[in-house]
């Protein structure tokens, strides 16, 4: 038992490097592996989406 | 003109009902392959095979595409601008549309087909892009600001897509 928790706690720190969340460069891993979730035509709707926002943004139609 | 509802799926789908031949790049091809980006053009490089350029010129009209004219002036698209290898800035009903004879070093549609995959949008909907291998090394090639600040995530997305 003592030597399965060991190995569970050794393998932790490893799996943990692997899914961080940022790049060395500063990009955000976890968008990345959210939008590579969804299907092509569920990603495109999350740019339209966005592009839709931005524009309510800038004509000022959000309400406060 | 401004588009009441921005909307890059209804002017591919437009396209695509027209038989119009082309490969998404630019930010939506990003987009299609997980890049986390937003764009708000959506960028085409179209066949300019004559019968194509007449389904395109079909496409446009239903799409009340004219050029982006800082005038103001309504121009709407020629056939003679389409078969050539520059880049046509326009609106449309469903948002802003670049058409681009040719990217990169003189890469036109037949030059750009090898490096391309057909990704399904929807079950009545397949387009095809540029892979993300191939994007990365046109705007790497381009080396302007905007492409250079949008390598970094596109290179992450394609490490993260090989794992």
């Amino acid at each position: 038992m003592a030597k399965a928790k060991r190995q569970r706690s050794d393998r932790a720190p490893q799996s943990r490097r692997k899914r961080r969340t940022h790049s060395a460069d500063g990009v955000d891993l976890t968008l990345i592996r959210w939008m590579l979730s969804l299907t092509p035509g569920e990603r495109l709707k999350v740019l339209r989406n966005n592009m839709r926002a931005m524009m309510r943004l800038r004509n000022g139609t959000v309400a406060t | 003109m401004e588009p009441s509802q921005p909307d890059p799926l209804l002017i591919l789908q437009a396209m695509s009902e027209h038989g119009v031949e082309f490969i998404v790049v630019g930010g939506v091809c990003g987009v299609l392959h997980g890049a986390p980006i937003t764009t708000f053009d959506l960028d085409l490089v179209h066949s300019r095979e004559p019968g194509n350029v007449a389904r395109l010129l079909a496409a446009l009209k239903e799409l009340d595409a004219r050029h982006r004219d800082p005038g103001g002036r309504t121009i709407r698209p020629t056939e003679a601008l389409l078969l050539s290898p520059g880049h046509q800035l326009l609106m449309t009903r469903h948002g802003p549309l670049d058409l681009l004879g040719e990217i990169g070093r003189h890469h036109g549609y037949p030059e750009l087909l090898p490096d391309t995959v057909t990704v399904t949008v929807s079950k009545d909907l397949r387009v095809r892009a540029l892979t993300l291998a191939a994007l990365i090394r046109e705007k790497e090639a381009a080396a302007r600001a905007k492409d250079k600040a949008v390598l970094p995530i596109l290179r992450r997305t394609l490490e993260e897509k090989s794992r």
